[in-house]
């Protein structure tokens, strides 16, 4: 089995539910980190503790971890290629715009979980525009 | 010649006599008091230190007997450091401070004392050069004998360190001490007239100030030039006419001015720090970009998607650019210098706003009338800066010239120790071997009072290295000692030292035979050189005059209880 197939599948999981309501992201550069942020999430129960901001504790995924597993990009790439290729999405340059919407189930458990409640990480990472989410990004490359 | 011709040591009514001849020679078995001796010697001469040597008890007071051929000097010390002189046998002592006593001593070592060459060294090392600066060349002690990493034994003690230090520069470098010395008293007349100026140029100031605080309260131009404000004041004086600011803008302009460049100082430091900020987020960029450029390398397929972040990073790295080329240090400064412009013209506003009575005014022009009287004094400013300069290059010099020792002075010391061990016809096994190295050479370092051994190696190379035996090392040492003697007499006449050079058994690591014939060489160089020489020893060598021989085995105080 490819090992990276997995990965592309969880990728998927969560590219798909951000593409659709309520996030509707229609950003290159949004997609790519927030999905990379969800899929490096493995502690929810910092989103208990109200002390920092959501925004805050959902970007410091990427310290450390995006230079540490690249190869997970290369499968957001190849997600997005592959929802290209299916005429599910197209993209212009940072610009995805949904062609189509597909009816599944989530399985992320942070997806899950932000589902929950309105004002969850997720949604407020998506109020960033692109380039303020590349300005948060940097301070924990 | 000078020679300590009697030492008695007192108890109560009861007196030991030594009776010494210009080369003694004391000896006696181990533990019978031949370092005691030494310390007795010591003591009776002013060292510091009281009559605590172990074996010495029972002493009231030590006497000494000392004469130069013209005339003689009695000297006792009380074990409870009472100092006393006479000046025949028969009168009665007279007590003295310890000053007094010491100076007695020095007018019978030296007749020809070089006033010059004492104010030399008194000026530059502030300390009297008595006979007890030099004491470390009159004692060989046993403890420290042969070690040529400290050519003088007494130069390990704490109290000679500094000194014997000073003594070498003085000795070494005496030309450059001689330029310190004019250079000391040259600085010395430039720091006497700088603290003059100085103390003037703080009254003069004080009073420049008090006046520049009154044209303020009187709102008037203070050009900080004393004929100007002089003819400000009196024209002042005369009509209570003051001459309106050419560009004095009012209160309210003024005090918002002042407020907004606060406000803007403080912007300016805050994008001065997010503009640092920017340095380091410049290279997190960077590394964001090159996480992208791997995953192209990687997998070149997606390289329209990672062009397009890119992109947009590209964007905000450009976008902060703008803000790492200002100089927001230099502007915050020019702000800040605008503002204590503004602050100022607002001061003298507030004090034009201020009302002055007539009597408040006369006042003020009262004091302002006297500070002029003042100001117009002697004041010379100009030479001040000048002045300052020549102290700072006198220093300079100073230091350099205390730094450098004449190499020609240690080159000439060198010989001399070198001709007193090498030159000379014994049969020393040591001395033969040295005398076959090929271009032996002792050489000294006044700075680290060290010696060290030189010569040509197989490899025909020079080579520097430390000789064995102990004997070889004892020997060279007791060469040191007369060579350094040797060289004062030469070079300073005028110094007091006391030409006495007292050795405590430097024969022990000796063959009997090669410490005769040292002994001898020792006579030799000490009747050249008008030495006494004191030689302390286990043994009684061969060959010895029996007049100059002092037998205490029976032990050195008869009064010490055992």
């Amino acid at each position: 089995m490819n090992e990276y197939l997995l990965e592309e599948a969880e990728y998927m999981d969560i590219i798909l539910s951000l593409l659709q309501k309520p996030y509707n992201i229609d950003s290159l550069t949004k997609i790519v980190f927030i999905s990379f942020c969800i899929h490096n999430e493995n502690d929810l129960s910092k989103y208990l503790n109200r002390k920092k901001n959501f925004v805050d504790t959902f970007i410091e995924n990427i310290s450390f971890k995006l230079e540490a597993n690249k190869s997970e990009i290369v499968s957001i790439f190849k997600v997005l290629d592959i929802l290209g290729n299916q005429k599910i999405i197209d993209i212009v340059d940072d610009k995805i715009i949904q062609k189509k919407t597909i009816e599944f189930n989530v399985q992320n458990a942070l997806i899950q979980k932000c589902a929950l409640s309105e004002l969850n990480a997720i949604s407020e990472t998506n109020k960033l525009d692109s380039k303020a989410l590349l300005e948060e990004v940097i301070r924990y490359v | 010649m000078f020679k300590i011709d009697i030492i008695n040591i007192v108890h109560g009514q009861e007196k030991q006599e030594y009776k010494l001849t210009d080369n003694a020679f004391i000896y006696g078995p181990n533990t019978v008091g031949k370092t005691a001796m030494v310390n007795l010697i010591d003591f009776a001469l002013g060292r510091s230190e009281g009559l605590t040597y172990d074996g010495l008890d029972n002493i009231d007071a030590v006497e000494m007997k000392l004469v130069n051929g013209k005339t003689i000097l009695w000297i006792k010390r009380t074990y409870t450091n009472e100092f006393y002189y006479k000046r025949t046998d028969n009168s009665d002592y007279t007590v003295v401070t310890s000053e007094v006593y010491k100076n007695n001593i020095c007018n019978i070592l030296n007749d020809t004392i070089d006033t010059h060459i004492l104010d030399v060294y008194k000026t530059v090392f502030d300390e009297i050069p008595s006979f007890r600066i030099f004491s470390f060349i009159n004692f060989l002690d046993e403890k420290g004998a042969g070690d040529l990493t400290t050519i003088f034994t007494r130069s390990k003690e704490q109290k000679h360190i500094y000194r014997i230090r000073n003594i070498m520069d003085f000795l070494f470098n005496f030309e450059n001490i001689e330029k310190i010395y004019e250079n000391e008293i040259e600085l010395k007349r430039i720091s006497n007239q700088l603290s003059k100026l100085n103390s003037d140029f703080s009254v003069y100031m004080s009073y420049r100030n008090k006046m520049l605080s009154i044209f303020k309260k009187l709102d008037l131009k203070f050009a900080d030039d004393i004929l100007i404000d002089k003819k400000t004041y009196l024209d002042f004086k005369n009509n209570f006419e003051r001459k309106p600011k050419v560009t004095s803008k009012d209160l309210v302009y003024l005090s918002k001015a002042s407020f907004d460049l606060a406000e803007d100082i403080k912007l300016y430091s805050y994008v001065n720090i997010q503009t640092n900020n920017s340095v380091t987020r410049n290279e997190k960029i960077q590394n964001l970009l090159s996480v992208f450029k791997t995953v192209v390398e990687d997998a070149p397929q997606y390289e329209g998607y990672v062009n397009a972040i890119e992109k947009q990073l590209e964007e905000i790295k450009s976008e902060q650019l703008i803000f790492s080329v200002t100089d927001y240090v230099a502007s915050i400064e020019k702000l800040k210098n605008e503002k204590r412009k503004i602050d100022m013209q607002l001061e003298e506003l507030r004090s034009k706003a201020i009302q002055l009575d007539y009597n408040q005014t006369e006042k003020l022009l009262n004091i302002l009338g006297n500070c002029f009287e003042v100001m117009e004094g002697n004041y010379d400013f100009s030479k001040k800066a000048a002045l300052e300069e020549t102290q700072k290059k006198l220093k300079a010099e100073i230091k350099n010239l205390r730094n450098s020792f004449n190499k020609k002075n240690v080159d000439y010391f060198n010989q001399i120790i070198n001709s007193m061990y090498i030159d000379n016809k014994m049969n020393i096994k040591h001395l033969n071997e040295d005398r076959t190295t090929k271009e032996f050479k002792i050489l000294m370092d006044p700075l680290r009072l060290a010696l060290y051994m030189q010569k040509r190696n197989e490899e025909d190379a020079v080579e520097i290295y430390n000789p064995g035996s102990l004997a070889r090392q004892t020997h060279i040492q007791i060469a040191v000692y007369f060579a350094i003697i040797k060289y004062i007499k030469e070079k300073f006449r005028g110094l007091i030292y006391m030409p006495l050079l007292v050795i405590d058994s430097a024969d022990q690591c000796m063959e009997s035979e090669s410490a005769k014939l040292l002994y001898q060489d020792i006579i030799k160089h000490a009747t050249e050189l008008e030495i006494q020489t004191i030689f302390l020893s286990k043994d009684k060598l061969i060959d010895i005059n029996s007049d100059d021989c002092i037998d205490i085995s029976l032990g050195l105080n008869k009064f010490h209880k055992k």
